[in-house]
């Protein structure tokens, strides 16, 4: 991997900072129609007839469509969670457009079609439907009482997966520990929100007799062939163009009704029809509602032996994105990154009268994090051991891996040393010094908090549309350009420049004479598009293994025409060389043009093959269970240490972070500045996990995050200048040594921040709660007030 | 319900006689101030039948500096920022306003404080610098002190056919002292609590009055007499302790909303109130 790492600048930079991207809703078709959605005010209701009479006679409305007319039209969408996990026969199917039952508040009813927005808006809120509401199940328990109204036929009990994770006999170690300790974490919900929402503009060429989807969407191939199957075109008639994200971040896999809703509608009227979600839309969404006990046992020295946890998920109204799938993930990432032999985990997938879930950043494994990181918080309070050193003493040594545990194969690092090198760059002592000389009295205190966060990157999920391996076609022509076409989409994070410099390396060019292209199914292979942080781990690898095929078919070709030897010949900056005698040379333009114009004919020169595509998958899988029932769905296990400050003012409850330090090993690195900007990123996640991020509902199940005042998002002044370090610990299991670079920080990040508010205040054994809202804050510290007059 | 899909009226009129006429004949129209309303009403909810676009009427934009000091209407948080006549207390609450320099360019002195949203800025810095509301119809003028003009929460003491068109600031004897205190959840949130205190002391420096007006965490702003010792320059615990527990007695409802309800209200309300006074007072910035 010599000579490709680089911090080449951002093959689409100057159009992001030019604002002269073209996103989705920048696109409005001449003679566009545009959807709006009729939503239920209700969370939980049975519906009768929908009557869209006065909705029709309004001027300028093209079309309703309810669900009983929607049956008859468009298929199902189906989920694909494992049956092993989900105890129903075959896949679990949803209508479009409900038939019966209500789902949750904002869960579409009828689609209406007009020649604008505001017209279409106004007519569906004409649209009467017969709702006979009836209670709302918002919470797990409500949902898995005896008499709980089934939310889907074929799962009575409402609970849509359940797993156990097992490693050893966590039971008789934890009976046989020295020191139990106890504890809980609440995580509230809270979503990925990328600022743009999802939307889709359909057209019906009459011409070609194809249907052009353009979609927010991270899998174009996905969806479609969820689209052909839906609207019962054949896939190769169906063209789905992904442009530019704004941010995606696991919210935009396919799975929910308006995508394939848009498109029937666009076939019925033969007109472009175009949806762009709105702000309070893409709030109904969620992606995390979490609870959490557990037990962990240790010695004296804080050497931790067992850990038991029983996990449940929330995961709202059944829907098919890979979204609900996240709390087997979150299950199977315990212990982490910790010498843990005895491990249980129960976990819990439970539908409620919540919005769906769609993915986001973290996927699950953030969850995982801010439960084992609280528990050795735990373990530190209770034996008045550093919290830091209790890592130390427990993380697994680089001489350990790779370690295999019931769920994963964690590949290569070294835990300790990124502990250390957070430790430092966070100026840990000099934190804690402070600490201690801090008086008790002030009315902002000072907190220390210290995270090991591990992610599971590159997920094969086989049997479903989010598969490990990707297909990459590497194209030469005579400007001496390389083109890449690959089947991984780029949500916004850069992986096309990181293909570009894999290429660029490979065949010797500049990166600026490749050309990738990603986001188009009519010109890309198939693939699974972007998730998992696996882009270039994966679509990286395979264009650059075309690119090495091609560059040897070009040293060969150079080689004839220069009269030299193969292995004579090098490549840079465009050129092919004689390495004896650089003067002798070819640039990579006219060499393709020779291939092209006497390639098999000229003796000596191969055949004009100037197009190469390769598939490519890492190992360290085990993705079908094997005999004794092990599946590993994850290749690589990125890592990263998180070191932070807080300042909790204990007469508000308000927190301010105050530092925060980050080192992160996510393999072999292609462009450092890419990677940084990545963890940069998924610490402001973390941060808005920990402190601000939450959706919450009315008592009669109606939204009331339905906007960003109402939904707080971090900004760049509630973050500190980031201090954040790199460590390179190649995967052995991958074609380039990468893992995952896009989730670490999310949950590490979160999570010291959360410990840190917890040593501000001086937390025992109360609850952990987040987000940690001033309200919150201050309740914790009231409890033990109230505890310590005793 | 079932009324007819209409277009949003919208009028921008030259004078001041135009507008004033047109919110008499046209009872439906809204004011644009900064256009917190036309958001909201580009969401699809309220719809607004019409709208009023003040910006082409001539001086209503201006700050005038004479015995009071007399704001514009339409005097954006910008302007509170850079013009030297600004109160120096407005400028002080314009550079805490949230959102970057979009929202400090739109959003008016005038819009916030005819909005009349308890958790904002503007209300309580109005009421605490004992401001006059200008206030216009078509038969002539009017003048509501600042502390009758926030009627309840998102209502104001302005009638039909109205309009707020200037803000008058008396100015403060060269002794009086301010403090501002303001909390909120994040960068992103709306005020939680917001507090102007003004400590009014004699030629010898002894305190003659003092008074801390609560903002945001409260329906509508209240200004609270305080009664501190004379020679007072700083806040100890126990001065605090009183302040709050005055601010306590005082306030007879708390606000609560999305983000904080009155419970968490009445909790920090009176510890912002008494960081305001301390802000006030010559060593009261504590860390």
């Amino acid at each position: 991997m010599d000579g490709v790492r680089s911090v080449a600048p951002r093959l689409d930079g100057d159009r992001y900072v030019r604002g002269s991207t073209r996103y989705l809703d920048d696109v409005i078709p001449p003679g566009c129609l545009h959807v709006a959605f009729v939503r239920s005010p209700h969370a939980h209701a049975l519906i009768g007839a929908v009557d869209a009479t006065s909705a029709l006679a309004e001027e300028g409305v093209r079309a309703v469509l309810d669900g009983v007319t929607a049956q008859e039209l468009i298929g199902d969408l189906v989920c694909l969670l494992p049956e092993a996990l989900t105890g129903a026969t075959g896949p679990l199917t949803l209508p479009c457009l409900p038939v019966e039952r209500i789902r949750y508040a904002g869960e579409p009813v009828a689609v209406v079609v007009a020649d604008t927005e505001s017209v279409a808006r106004h007519a569906a809120a004409l649209v009467e439907v017969d709702y006979r509401p009836l209670p709302p199940m918002m919470d797990v328990e409500a949902a898995t009482m005896p008499d709980a109204a089934p939310q889907h036929p074929q799962l009575p009990g409402n609970v849509l997966m359940a797993g156990v994770v097992r490693d050893g006999d966590a039971g008789a170690t934890l009976q046989r520990a020295p020191h139990i300790v106890e504890g809980e974490v609440r995580i509230e919900r809270s979503s990925a929100v990328p600022l743009e929402p999802r939307g889709c503009i359909a057209t019906w060429d009459a011409a070609e007799h194809r249907l052009l989807v353009r979609a927010a969407t991270q899998q174009p191939h996905g969806l479609r062939a969820d689209l052909a199957r839906q609207l019962r075109l054949p896939e190769s008639d169906v063209h789905v163009i992904a442009p530019p994200l704004g941010g995606a971040f696991g919210f935009k896999f396919p799975g929910l009704p308006e995508e394939p809703l848009t498109c029937l509608m666009a076939l019925r009227l033969r007109r472009p029809v175009r949806w762009v979600e709105t702000r309070a839309e893409s709030l109904l969404i969620g992606a995390r509602d979490y609870h959490a006990t557990y037990q962990i046992g240790c010695d004296d020295t804080g050497r931790v032996s067992a850990v038991s946890v029983e996990l449940n998920a929330d995961v709202g109204a059944l829907c098919a994105t890979p979204g609900p799938i996240m709390p087997a993930v979150a299950g199977s990432t315990f212990p982490t990154g910790y010498d843990i032999a005895d491990v249980e985990v129960r976990w819990r997938a439970v539908m409620t009268n919540k919005g769906p879930w769609n993915g986001a950043r973290g996927f699950g494994k953030e969850a995982t994090c801010l439960v084992m990181e609280s528990a050795l918080d735990d373990v530190a309070r209770r034996l008045r051991l550093d919290p830091a050193e209790v890592r130390r003493r427990n993380l697994l040594r680089s001489d350990q891996l790779p370690h295999r545990t019931s769920t994963m194969t964690l590949d290569s690092g070294d835990y300790p040393r990124a502990l250390d090198m957070a430790l430092q760059l966070a100026d840990y002592h000099e934190l804690r010094a402070r600490q201690r000389d801090r008086q008790s009295e002030q009315v902002t205190r000072l907190g220390v908090g210290v995270a090991f966060e591990l992610t599971p990157e590159g997920i094969d999920y086989a049997g479903s549309l989010s598969r490990g391996f990707e297909t990459a076609t590497v194209r030469l022509d005579t400007s001496g350009h390389a083109t890449v076409l690959t089947g991984v989409t780029s949500p916004g994070t850069g992986s096309e420049t990181a293909i570009a410099q894999l290429v660029a390396a490979q065949l010797g060019l500049p990166v600026a004479s490749v050309r990738v292209v990603q986001g188009d199914t009519d010109r890309t292979p198939y693939g699974s598009g972007s998730f998992s942080s696996r882009a270039v781990m994966t679509g990286g690898a395979a264009a650059w293994l075309a690119a090495k095929d091609l560059r040897a078919h070009l040293a060969g070709a150079a080689a004839t025409l220069l009269h030299a030897s193969s292995d004579q010949i090098d490549a840079a900056d465009g050129f092919y060389r004689v390495v004896t005698d650089p003067a002798r040379m070819i640039p990579v333009g006219p060499l393709v043009n020779a291939l092209r114009t006497l390639g098999a004919a000229l003796p000596g020169l191969g055949a004009p093959h100037l197009e190469v595509t390769r598939t490519y998958g890492p190992q360290n899988l085990q993705s079908i269970p094997d005999e004794s029932g092990r599946l590993q769905q994850y290749p690589t296990y990125s890592y990263s240490v998180h070191v932070a400050a807080v300042e909790v003012d204990v007469e508000t409850g308000t927190t301010r972070v105050e530092r925060l330090a980050a080192v992160h090993d996510c393999g072999t690195v292609i462009n450092p500045a890419l990677v940084d900007a990545q963890l940069h990123g998924a610490i402001a996640m973390g941060m808005g996990l920990a402190l601000f991020e939450e959706e919450r509902y009315a008592l009669s199940g109606a939204p009331l995050s339905t906007d960003f005042k109402r939904y707080l998002l971090p900004r760049l002044p509630d973050l500190p200048r980031l201090r954040t370090g790199q460590l390179v610990s190649p995967s052995p299991f991958t074609e380039l040594g990468t893992k995952g670079a896009g989730e670490g920080g999310v949950g590490g990040s979160a999570a010291a921040i959360i410990g840190a508010v917890r040593d501000a205040i001086g937390s025992t054994n109360s609850p952990v709660h987040v987000p940690l809202t001033p309200a919150r804050v201050l309740a914790d510290l009231d409890s033990r007030l109230v505890g310590a007059t005793r | 319900m079932t009324q007819a899909f209409t277009r949003t009226r919208y009028h921008a009129p030259a004078t001041l006689g135009e507008a004033l006429a047109l919110l008499t004949d046209d009872p439906d129209v809204t004011v644009i101030g900064g256009g917190t309303i036309v958001m909201a009403a580009s969401a699809g909810v309220p719809r607004t039948a019409a709208l009023l676009d003040l910006h082409r009427i001539p001086g209503l934009a201006e700050i005038q500096q004479g015995v009071t000091t007399t704001l514009g209407a339409t005097t954006t948080y910008t302007r509170l920022l850079t013009a030297p006549a600004a109160p120096p207390l407005l400028r002080r609450i314009a550079g805490g306003i949230t959102g970057g320099p979009q929202i400090r360019n739109q959003g008016t002195i005038g819009g916030s404080a005819c909005y009349a949203n308890p958790a904002s800025d503007i209300p309580a810095g109005l009421v605490a610098l004992d401001a006059t509301m200008v206030v216009d119809r078509q038969e002539g003028q009017r003048r509501v002190p600042a502390r009758d003009f926030f009627a309840e929460p998102f209502r104001t003491d302005l009638q039909a056919g109205e309009l707020l068109t200037a803000i008058e600031i008396p100015t403060p004897p060269p002794a009086t002292r301010w403090g501002h205190a303001k909390l909120k959840h994040g960068e992103s949130s709306w005020p939680i609590a917001v507090a102007v205190a003004r400590i009014d002391r004699r030629p010898d420096g002894r305190i003659a009055s003092a008074s801390v007006t609560l903002g945001a965490a409260v329906p509508t702003p209240l200004t609270i007499a305080l009664d501190l010792p004379e020679h007072l320059t700083e806040l100890d615990r126990d001065h605090r302790r009183l302040i709050a527990a005055a601010v306590d007695r005082a306030v007879e409802q708390w606000w609560s909303d999305a983000l904080a309800d009155d419970v968490h209200r009445r909790r920090v309300g009176p510890v912002i109130a008494a960081r305001a006074v301390a802000a006030a007072l010559p060593n009261g910035h504590r860390t």
